[in-house]
């Protein structure tokens, strides 16, 4: 059962002569993590936006979990739907670490004494429990991911969407993050959809669909995707350091397999190789 | 920054630290009300001690808030003078020209200077011992009864804490633009008048324009996480009047009451 489905979407931001979102459509499965990639530019935000109803589509269905998105279901949709933004700062909304948590909860107009148990047990999620009545101006922006993070727990969402949420991390923050996501999809079930240039990120996807100048140009399982080697570059994704490894032994004659190796695989192949001469 | 205290929240954990922040709101109007009241010797005793007593009850030393009052030295100072020089009537000690030193004079520039002082410090009291976010729950709370009136409290109510929460961001953020611009060349604090107000103008411009891009990735953010209107909310935080809420209460309307009392009765 197709979680969320994108039928012909089109967007053209008003004073543009190109459209932002052109003829997309798309089925993402219940329980799947689907990582959508491109460079800079190839508004993978606006399809954030559009998703959530916070801009509506010139045309196209959005159909979120048998529910088709228009002006009187997008509150309802928006329930369904947790999601985690870029900058750590510009959404943290409540005034301490607990607040900002309940922010969500208190939109839907839960009673106080489930907000408590909740918000303890969302931060226990995210290991940031000692933090609870800390302001956000003495975390770091991993910590205020990760908050953002309780904040969707908080409220039992269906979906997850990260749009680009690690970009602004450093990388053992981006590490933290993504651990936590990982464990928290099998916890609760959640279909992860993110938006995002980084190669872990997208490498822990099950599909990557790889968005160019508003269509969709490419879909695979990560293998599929990294065995581009070069290409991916100019789909705005860095290489894996496996496919770098691979290109530079090519570089010095050495007879690497053209399938997407990852680190573990790579290593195995290696031992095997070097144990055959 | 570090030597302007006015306004600075100083954590702790004392009885005033402690009380709800409503009954500190309403206990320091009330207080600044009555010190208008207070004209003569005693009256002016009794809401000294009732001060000393508060400061001594938030357990921050008294240094602290002398500290406090230094920006305001010269302000004082002038309008002491002021006072003294201009106050006409009473016993004449000594004059030359228009510049009169009277009894009312230096009578009134004392009333005047125990005002200011004893204004600031409670108001230092309040400011020292109640968390922003504290007073902003205590200024919705006072503000509640509004509402039968259609003013948006609610509304109100969170831009307050919006504001105070990106305070320090806003700060963080000043000092990184001063230093990006200085690294360019920009010289602040230097050169005339015209100058300095010009060397503002790279500051501003872009903080302004961060400000803006922020107030929108913040509006997304709250849409998206289901805030649709000020109203239909419940709220995570809760004010809790204690006994010592009703005992601060008991002690304050006695001495005020009695401050009143004196008053009108001598």
């Amino acid at each position: 059962m197709a979680i969320i489905q994108v039928q012909n979407l089109n967007y053209q931001y008003p004073n543009t002569d190109s459209k932002a979102i052109n003829d997309v459509s798309f089925e993402i499965q219940e329980g799947d993590w689907v990582a959508i990639v491109g460079h800079n530019g190839s508004d993978k935000s606006t399809l954030a936006k559009l998703l959530i109803g916070l801009m509506s589509a010139d045309s196209g269905d959005i159909i979120i979990d048998g529910q088709k998105l228009t002006s009187e279901s997008v509150w309802q949709i928006r329930e369904k739907i947790g999601m985690v933004f870029q900058n750590p700062d510009n959404q943290f909304v409540g005034a301490t670490v607990a607040d900002d948590v309940a922010f969500g909860m208190e939109n839907r107009q839960v009673d106080r004494a489930t907000m408590e148990a909740r918000v303890d047990e969302a931060l226990k999620q995210v290991d940031m429990s000692a933090y609870k009545d800390r302001e956000p101006a003495n975390l770091s922006g991993g910590q205020k991911q990760r908050v953002a993070l309780a904040g969707v727990i908080a409220v039992a969402p269906k979906i997850l969407i990260m749009d680009e949420a690690n970009s602004m991390l450093d990388p053992r923050g981006r590490q933290e993050i993504l651990e936590t996501i990982k464990r928290l999809k099998d916890d609760l079930q959640l279909t992860v959809l993110s938006i995002t240039h980084d190669i872990d990120e997208a490498a822990n996807a099950d599909r990557i669909l790889v968005i160019d100048d508003g269509r969709f140009v490419d879909e695979a399982d990560p293998s599929g995707i990294f065995s581009h080697g070069e290409q991916l570059i100019e789909m705005g994704l860095d290489v894996p350091f496996s496919e770098k490894l691979k290109q530079a032994l090519a570089k010095r004659n050495v007879a690497v397999p053209q399938t997407y190796f990852n680190e573990g695989s790579l290593v195995d192949w290696l031992q095997t190789s070097r144990l055959n001469k | 920054m570090d030597k302007f205290m006015f306004g600075r929240f100083i954590p702790g954990n004392s009885w005033v630290h402690r009380m709800d922040p409503r009954a500190k709101l309403v206990l320091c109007f009330l207080y600044i009300a009555v010190v208008f009241f207070a004209n003569d010797f005693w009256t002016y005793l009794v809401m000294t001690l009732l001060l000393l007593v508060s400061v001594f009850a938030t357990k921050i030393p008294l240094g602290v808030f002398i500290r406090g009052l230094m920006p305001l030295f010269w302000l004082m100072i002038f309008t002491v003078l002021i006072q003294v020089f201009f106050g006409v009537g009473g016993h004449v000690y000594w004059h030359w020209g228009w510049l009169v030193l009277s009894q009312n004079g230096i009578n009134s520039a004392g009333l005047i200077l125990m005002r200011f002082v004893l204004i600031i410090l409670i108001s230092t009291i309040l400011t020292f011992a109640t968390q922003p976010l504290e007073i902003a729950d205590g200024i919705e709370s006072l503000l509640s009864p509004l509402r039968k009136l259609h003013f948006p409290v609610a509304t109100l109510a969170l831009m307050l804490s919006l504001a105070l929460r990106f305070v320090p961001t806003l700060m963080d953020e000043a000092e990184k633009i001063m230093n990006a611009q200085r690294s360019r060349g920009v010289d602040f604090g230097e050169g005339g008048l015209r100058q300095r107000i010009k060397t503002i103008v790279p500051i501003l411009i872009p903080l302004f324009v961060n400000a803006f891009n922020r107030a929108i990735d913040i509006s997304t953010a709250m849409e998206a996480r289901g805030y649709q209107d000020g109203e239909n909310r419940t709220k995570y935080r809760q004010l809790k009047w204690q006994r010592i809420d009703t005992i601060s209460f008991a002690v304050y309307a006695v001495c005020l009451g009695g401050v009143i009392a004196l008053r009108y009765l001598s």
